[in-house]
């Protein structure tokens, strides 16, 4: 297979420019002194940075978004890791379906799934109140992406590694806690990295189970590009890129992109 | 070695399993059948629903030639949007698959950080393009082309599902790609097939399994988008989520809501199985 | 511990029967042996002993303590893993310390320990390596050392050399034997590699389908096995159909192709009943034409000391031949095949 073909690589090359001009695009009108973009650029400003941290609905939202998310984190991955254990080390029949079940929320289009919480929480908890729906809907939508890091971790185990435990004198708790919990561990740290990109960046849990009078920073970024075009959101975004794209970056130092399948 | 039958696990070992699959019990399958029994609940305008039950959200809905389009034009952005992912996926998961460039860590995490970028963010950056005043009419004008109009048209709204769903169907193709054992491909070759035939014969139906996932994958998401129509769209484009949404959002007809989205999951799950079946009998012909 | 007990161990899984009416006792500081083909229930019947499987009947004693239904932690057993097993996020000297840190030792106990059973096993040094630095044979010395240094009632080997090369695995065999008599402990050996046994043990446990078909020293294993299976299983065999005619004194009287010959049997055979002899290859000459049993040599293969040879009888019997090194026949001469009957044994 030729991989050094001139039309491959330039067709490839397109695509991934393709992929990656958007968000480049809004960084770089994030430090445009113009309201609009224009080529070449005229220059370099961070007026729109100001004015992001003047801007009480952003700032606001952005704090909503990150307390929010590493609450979802948090519960992400005290359900999802004893789930993962019980999957890879003690369930034998039904993996099948048990897989299937914790994966769903990832699995559903996350339209529908948004669309059932609302109804649910209108009928049972008598509506979206508080805060609590929310948590909720961002937990359920997030567990899956923990439940997959800490089985690929499990799965890294080496064989045997508990069993010599026991043998050594360890009865299973102490086999849990001073052997399987250590050697887990990068796996739920990512698993709860993601679940916290996933829950920042999300639209549509959050757009139909928020609270009136609460907004998180997609959410608003939302509302103001529906209307109006403000570099501010430029500015808004690019700090919320830098974000995830550093804990991408320490997912990556802590267990390897891989970790990262679908 | 003795095989190992399953043997019962202890009730304290499901104590593990409990809290998650609580949570999904709990706030997936109930949610979902409560779409179904609100989709034939009477509709109200100043509540969420009215007292009693019936069928006249489906009606309605079979028999209006506006929302029968709106599922149409909905389905065929998918399928558009599904299969311009596959035309630029398909060599680019290859690519991707096969090299051995030191630079794959990086392509592969410029395939995943779009995932992890808000769609919205993503979107915002189509509109900065996409405007009559933005990037690529500038561009165009340049080159004496007039400007075209993408933003608050299908067209716009098709690019912009394309970009945010492009991984989705990178990723499954490169996954069946790299499973394909190399040495398949070199055993092709020292029986003297050329490098054209090593990929019709040998790589193509192996990755096949791949690009039906990646298709379905794409096709469901692009469906079921709210974001991208909305943003791009400008409320010009609709498609039966953005109406849904509204629905449920803006006013209280919650049952027909529901119906309506079970209709498009029922078209949707109709067209995915055509397609499985479809790209089944495709698969056994090209082995 | 003094003796190690086990009386009719069985598991089954389901119907099928791992392991059956499995009966040893092992001597303080015995090696002993666990042989047989892949299932055939050895290593289901270490796990017994290590309490990983509960088995379905039977009891195991260490001395006078009845063991049968403990968890491995109550033991006080050593293991050591085919895949070494060792802790990846520990260093060296944490792993190896890890069973005296079960048993409560202190830091500065637990430390002279640990030092002195790396020297032991020609590691010294190595304490604050990680597993990920060693070689695969380093790893298997760790496990070793881990295993022997909470001085365990029991040790227990799961084919702790499947994974190394041939040259390390000859070296690791000697220098675990000589580590097992230096510190005289009771050991169980689990593998389906005849050699290993054969030269590590001091008795041999043969078994085939989960049943023990032999019990005994390498010697009575290779030159007196009870079954076919067992005579097959270990180095090359010919079995020679026979019929018992008679005794003479010890020798058993039987005829056979190759006339009437006296053969080493058990003491209990003197009906006349139709068996086999088995002869080993290094039993059977080779003679000019026309002196004993005439065949064709169809393969030869010379190995440097010896000659092995591969004889089409006329009958259409195949038999394994050697010779000493230089020995002259070639393929596709017809040779005639003489037996030493004094290295002739039974066979049912």
């Amino acid at each position: 297979m030729s991989l050094r073909h001139p039309l491959l690589i330039g067709f490839v090359s397109a695509v991934y420019i393709f992929l990656l001009l958007p968000t480049v695009i809004v960084v770089l009108t994030s430090i445009n002194p113009a309201e609009y973009l224009s080529f070449p650029p005229t220059g370099f400003s961070l007026r729109w940075y100001s004015a992001f941290l003047a801007a009480r609905q952003f700032t606001d939202a952005f704090w909503f978004s990150t307390w929010l998310g590493l609450a979802a984190a948090f519960f992400a991955a005290l359900l999802g890791t004893p789930a993962a254990i019980f999957y890879v080390r003690y369930l034998r029949a039904g993996r099948e379906q048990f897989r299937f079940a914790v994966l769903s929320p990832i699995l559903l289009p996350e339209v529908l799934t948004a669309i059932a919480l609302l109804f649910f929480f209108n009928q049972v908890f008598g509506g979206t109140r508080t805060v609590l729906p929310l948590l909720i809907g961002h937990v359920v939508i997030t567990l899956p992406f923990v439940f997959l890091a800490v089985t690929s971790a499990l799965y890294n185990i080496p064989p045997s590694v508990e069993e010599a435990a026991r043998t050594l004198g360890a009865t299973p708790s102490r086999s849990f806690f001073r052997i399987t919990l250590p050697l887990i561990r990068s796996g739920v740290i990512t698993g709860a990295l993601l679940a916290f990109i996933m829950s920042f960046d999300n639209v549509n849990i959050s757009l139909l189970l928020k609270p009136v009078g609460t907004s998180t920073l997609p959410i608003q970024l939302f509302d103001y590009l529906r209307y109006d075009f403000d570099p501010t959101s430029a500015a808004a975004s690019t700090i919320s890129v830098a974000l995830t794209m550093t804990l991408l970056i320490v997912i990556d130092r802590i267990y390897g992109l891989r970790a990262v399948r679908f | 070695m003795t095989k190992k039958p399953p043997s019962r696990v202890p009730l304290r070992h499901w104590l593990f399993a409990l809290p998650a699959l609580l949570l999904v019990s709990v706030f997936i399958a109930v949610p979902y059948f409560t779409i179904a029994v609100m989709s034939v609940r009477t509709p109200s305008n100043t509540q969420i629903y009215a007292p009693g039950f019936t069928l006249q959200n489906y009606i309605r809905i079979v028999g209006d030639h506006l929302y029968l389009g709106l599922l149409a034009d909905t389905l065929l952005y998918a399928a558009i949007t599904a299969a311009i992912c596959l035309v630029l996926a398909y060599p680019t998961a290859l690519h991707l698959a096969r090299t051995k460039s030191h630079l794959r860590g990086f392509l592969y995490a410029a395939v995943l950080s779009p995932l992890l970028t808000g769609v919205v963010i993503r979107c915002f950056g189509w509109i900065v393009l996409l405007a009559t005043q933005g990037l690529v009419n500038d561009a165009l004008r340049a080159v004496g082309v007039g400007p075209i109009p993408f933003l608050y048209r299908p067209t716009g709204v098709i690019i912009a599902l394309v970009h945010v769903f492009l991984p989705f169907m990178i990723l499954p193709i490169m996954n069946a790609v790299e499973a394909i054992d190399p040495r398949l491909e070199e055993a092709a070759r020292t029986l003297g097939a050329s490098q054209v035939t090593v990929f019709r014969r040998v790589i193509l139906p192996l990755s096949m399994p791949g690009v039906q996932s990646g298709v379905i994958l794409v096709f469901v998401l692009a469906a079921s988008a709210y974001v991208i129509p909305m943003l791009i769209g400008g409320g010009r484009v609709q498609t039966m989520v953005t109406v849904i949404v509204q629905q449920l959002l803006g006013g209280f007809l919650w049952p027909f809501g529901a119906a309506l989205a079970l209709v498009l999951s029922l078209a949707a799950i109709l067209v995915l199985i055509g397609f499985t079946l479809l790209t089944r009998r495709a698969m056994r012909r090209l082995a | 511990m003094s003796r190690l007990s086990i009386r009719k161990l069985t598991k089954l899984y389901s119907e099928t029967a791992a392991v059956e009416a499995f009966d040893l006792e092992v001597a303080q500081g015995e090696f002993v042996s666990l042989l047989g083909p892949s299932g055939c229930g050895k290593t289901t019947t270490l796990r017994c002993l290590a309490g990983l499987e509960v088995p379905t009947s039977g009891i195991i004693r260490f001395g006078e303590r009845e063991v049968t239904s403990l968890p491995p932690e109550e033991r006080n057993i050593g293991m050591v893993f085919q895949n070494y097993a060792l802790f990846p996020h520990m260093t060296v000297a944490e792993n190896v310390a890890f069973g005296l840190q079960m048993r409560g030792l202190s830091r500065a106990v637990a430390r002279a320990k640990v030092d002195a059973v790396m020297d032991m096993v020609q590691l010294g040094g190595f304490q604050d390596r990680h597993p990920r630095q060693l070689s695969g044979g380093q790893q298997q010395r760790v496990a070793l050392a881990r295993a022997l240094v909470i001085e365990p009632a029991l040790l227990l080997l799961d084919e702790p050399l499947a994974n190394l090369d041939a040259k390390l695995r000859d070296e690791m065999r000697v220098f675990i034997r000589s580590l097992q008599q230096r510190v005289a402990i009771t050991t169980l050996y689990v593998t389906h590699d005849q050699a290993e046994a054969m030269t590590m043990s001091d008795r041999i446990v043969v078994m085939f389908a989960g049943r023990i078909h032999q019990l005994g020293s390498p010697y009575d294993i290779y030159f007196r096995p009870t079954t076919r299976e067992v005579a097959g299983f270990i180095g090359q065999s010919n079995l020679f159909p026979a019929e018992v005619i008679g005794r003479d004194d010890a020798r058993l009287v039987v005829q056979t192709a190759f006339g009437r010959l006296h053969c080493a049997g058990p003491a209990d055979i003197d009906a006349k009943i139709r068996a086999h002899i088995l002869v080993r290859p290094e039993a059977i000459r080779l003679t000019a034409l026309g002196n004993g049993l005439d065949g064709r040599i169809i393969q030869r293969h010379f190995l440097g000391n010896i000659v092995d040879y591969r004889v089409m009888l006329d009958d259409g019997t195949l038999v394994s031949a050697q010779a000493i090194g230089d020995a002259a026949p070639q393929v596709g001469e017809r040779v005639s095949l003489l037996v030493d009957e004094s290295k002739t044994w039974w066979l049912p």
